[in-house]
């Protein structure tokens, strides 16, 4: 039963990592709709991509635990699994996604198991980092660049500061 | 080996890549075998004049080292290209990276891509056999 559970979750998450690699996922689309503080959605979209991003690169490390074998594949693959279903509800809630999520909760079903194989949880745990990664990229698209370049570029505005001696 | 080079489109420009097969023979290798690929453009957010594209490809870490202007590197702990059109500036790069390519004709069209890229992130880039 793990093993075939485990075979769905792989296979369904390289199908959701094509389904977007080219085209942006529906819940980054309408994250336009999704009103922060003033009733805007800068904020929310600054956050998701932060946060997307900072949850692909914890998962990698978790990656380099598990090569380091620092800790057993299957109690790694439970903190995986806590992890990204406090994710899965947190971007329910944060951004309203809801693909994204049920994605995540395909991972989730697998690494609850747990997954006793560190090669098989490698291989898990890369393909969510791809496909984490790639929401991300696509919430980047969403970010208007140019004008945060002219709101910030600081040094075109002042001299450069200098660290005050102490 | 040296025979094989790469080709990038991005933003209706096309640069060649010599491929550094001798030092980088695994990230090459499967670059090679995985090509043609296509991806989204996305200017780099802490470091200047880098643009990267994450690719459907597991390639190792290797030939890790200092970047240079023109060099293309591999974050493979992300599965994603780098790319340096220019020098990366006093808060770049971040650390050593695998060094794989460089690019050896129309640099400069890469850098004129770059404040598309910046600007209207996602840019489609293409990567193929030359």
């Amino acid at each position: 039963v793990v093993g075939s559970r485990l075979k769905e979750g792989t296979a369904r998450l390289a199908a959701e990592i094509n389904k977007i690699w080219l085209e942006k996922p529906l819940d980054v689309r309408h994250l336009s709709d999704v009103l922060g503080a003033f009733e805007q959605s800068g904020s929310v979209k600054i956050y998701a991509d932060c946060e997307t991003r900072a949850v692909a690169d914890v998962l990698t490390r978790l990656q380099k635990v598990l090569a380091d074998r620092l800790v057993a594949a299957d109690a790694l693959s439970l903190v995986a699994a806590s992890l990204l279903e406090a994710y899965a509800d947190q971007w329910r809630r944060y951004y309203k996604f809801r693909e994204i999520p049920a994605v995540l909760e395909t991972a989730v079903g697998c690494l609850k198991e747990p997954i006793r194989s560190a090669a098989d949880l490698d291989r898990l745990l890369g393909l969510c980092v791809r496909y984490i990664y790639r929401v991300c990229f696509w919430i980047d698209t969403e970010i208007p660049w140019k004008e945060v370049t002219d709101l910030f570029r600081e040094g075109k505005r002042k001299p450069a500061r200098t660290r005050a001696a102490t | 080996m040296e025979n094989r080079k790469l080709v990038i489109e991005v933003g209706g420009e096309r640069a060649q890549v010599r491929l550094l097969w001798d030092e980088a023979p695994r990230i090459c290798q499967a670059l090679w075998e995985s090509l043609p690929l296509e991806s989204t453009a996305h200017h780099a957010k802490l470091c200047n004049h880098e643009y990267m594209a994450q690719l459907l490809l597991d390639a190792p870490a290797e030939n890790m080292g200092p970047v240079h202007v023109g060099d293309l590197g591999w974050w493979a702990r992300m599965q994603t290209l780098n790319l340096w059109y220019d020098d990366p500036g006093p808060n770049g790069p971040l650390g050593p990276t695998c060094r794989f390519g460089v690019v050896e004709s129309n640099l400069a069209g890469l850098a004129r891509v770059a404040k598309l890229v910046w600007e209207r992130s996602g840019q489609r880039i293409r990567l193929s056999r030359a």
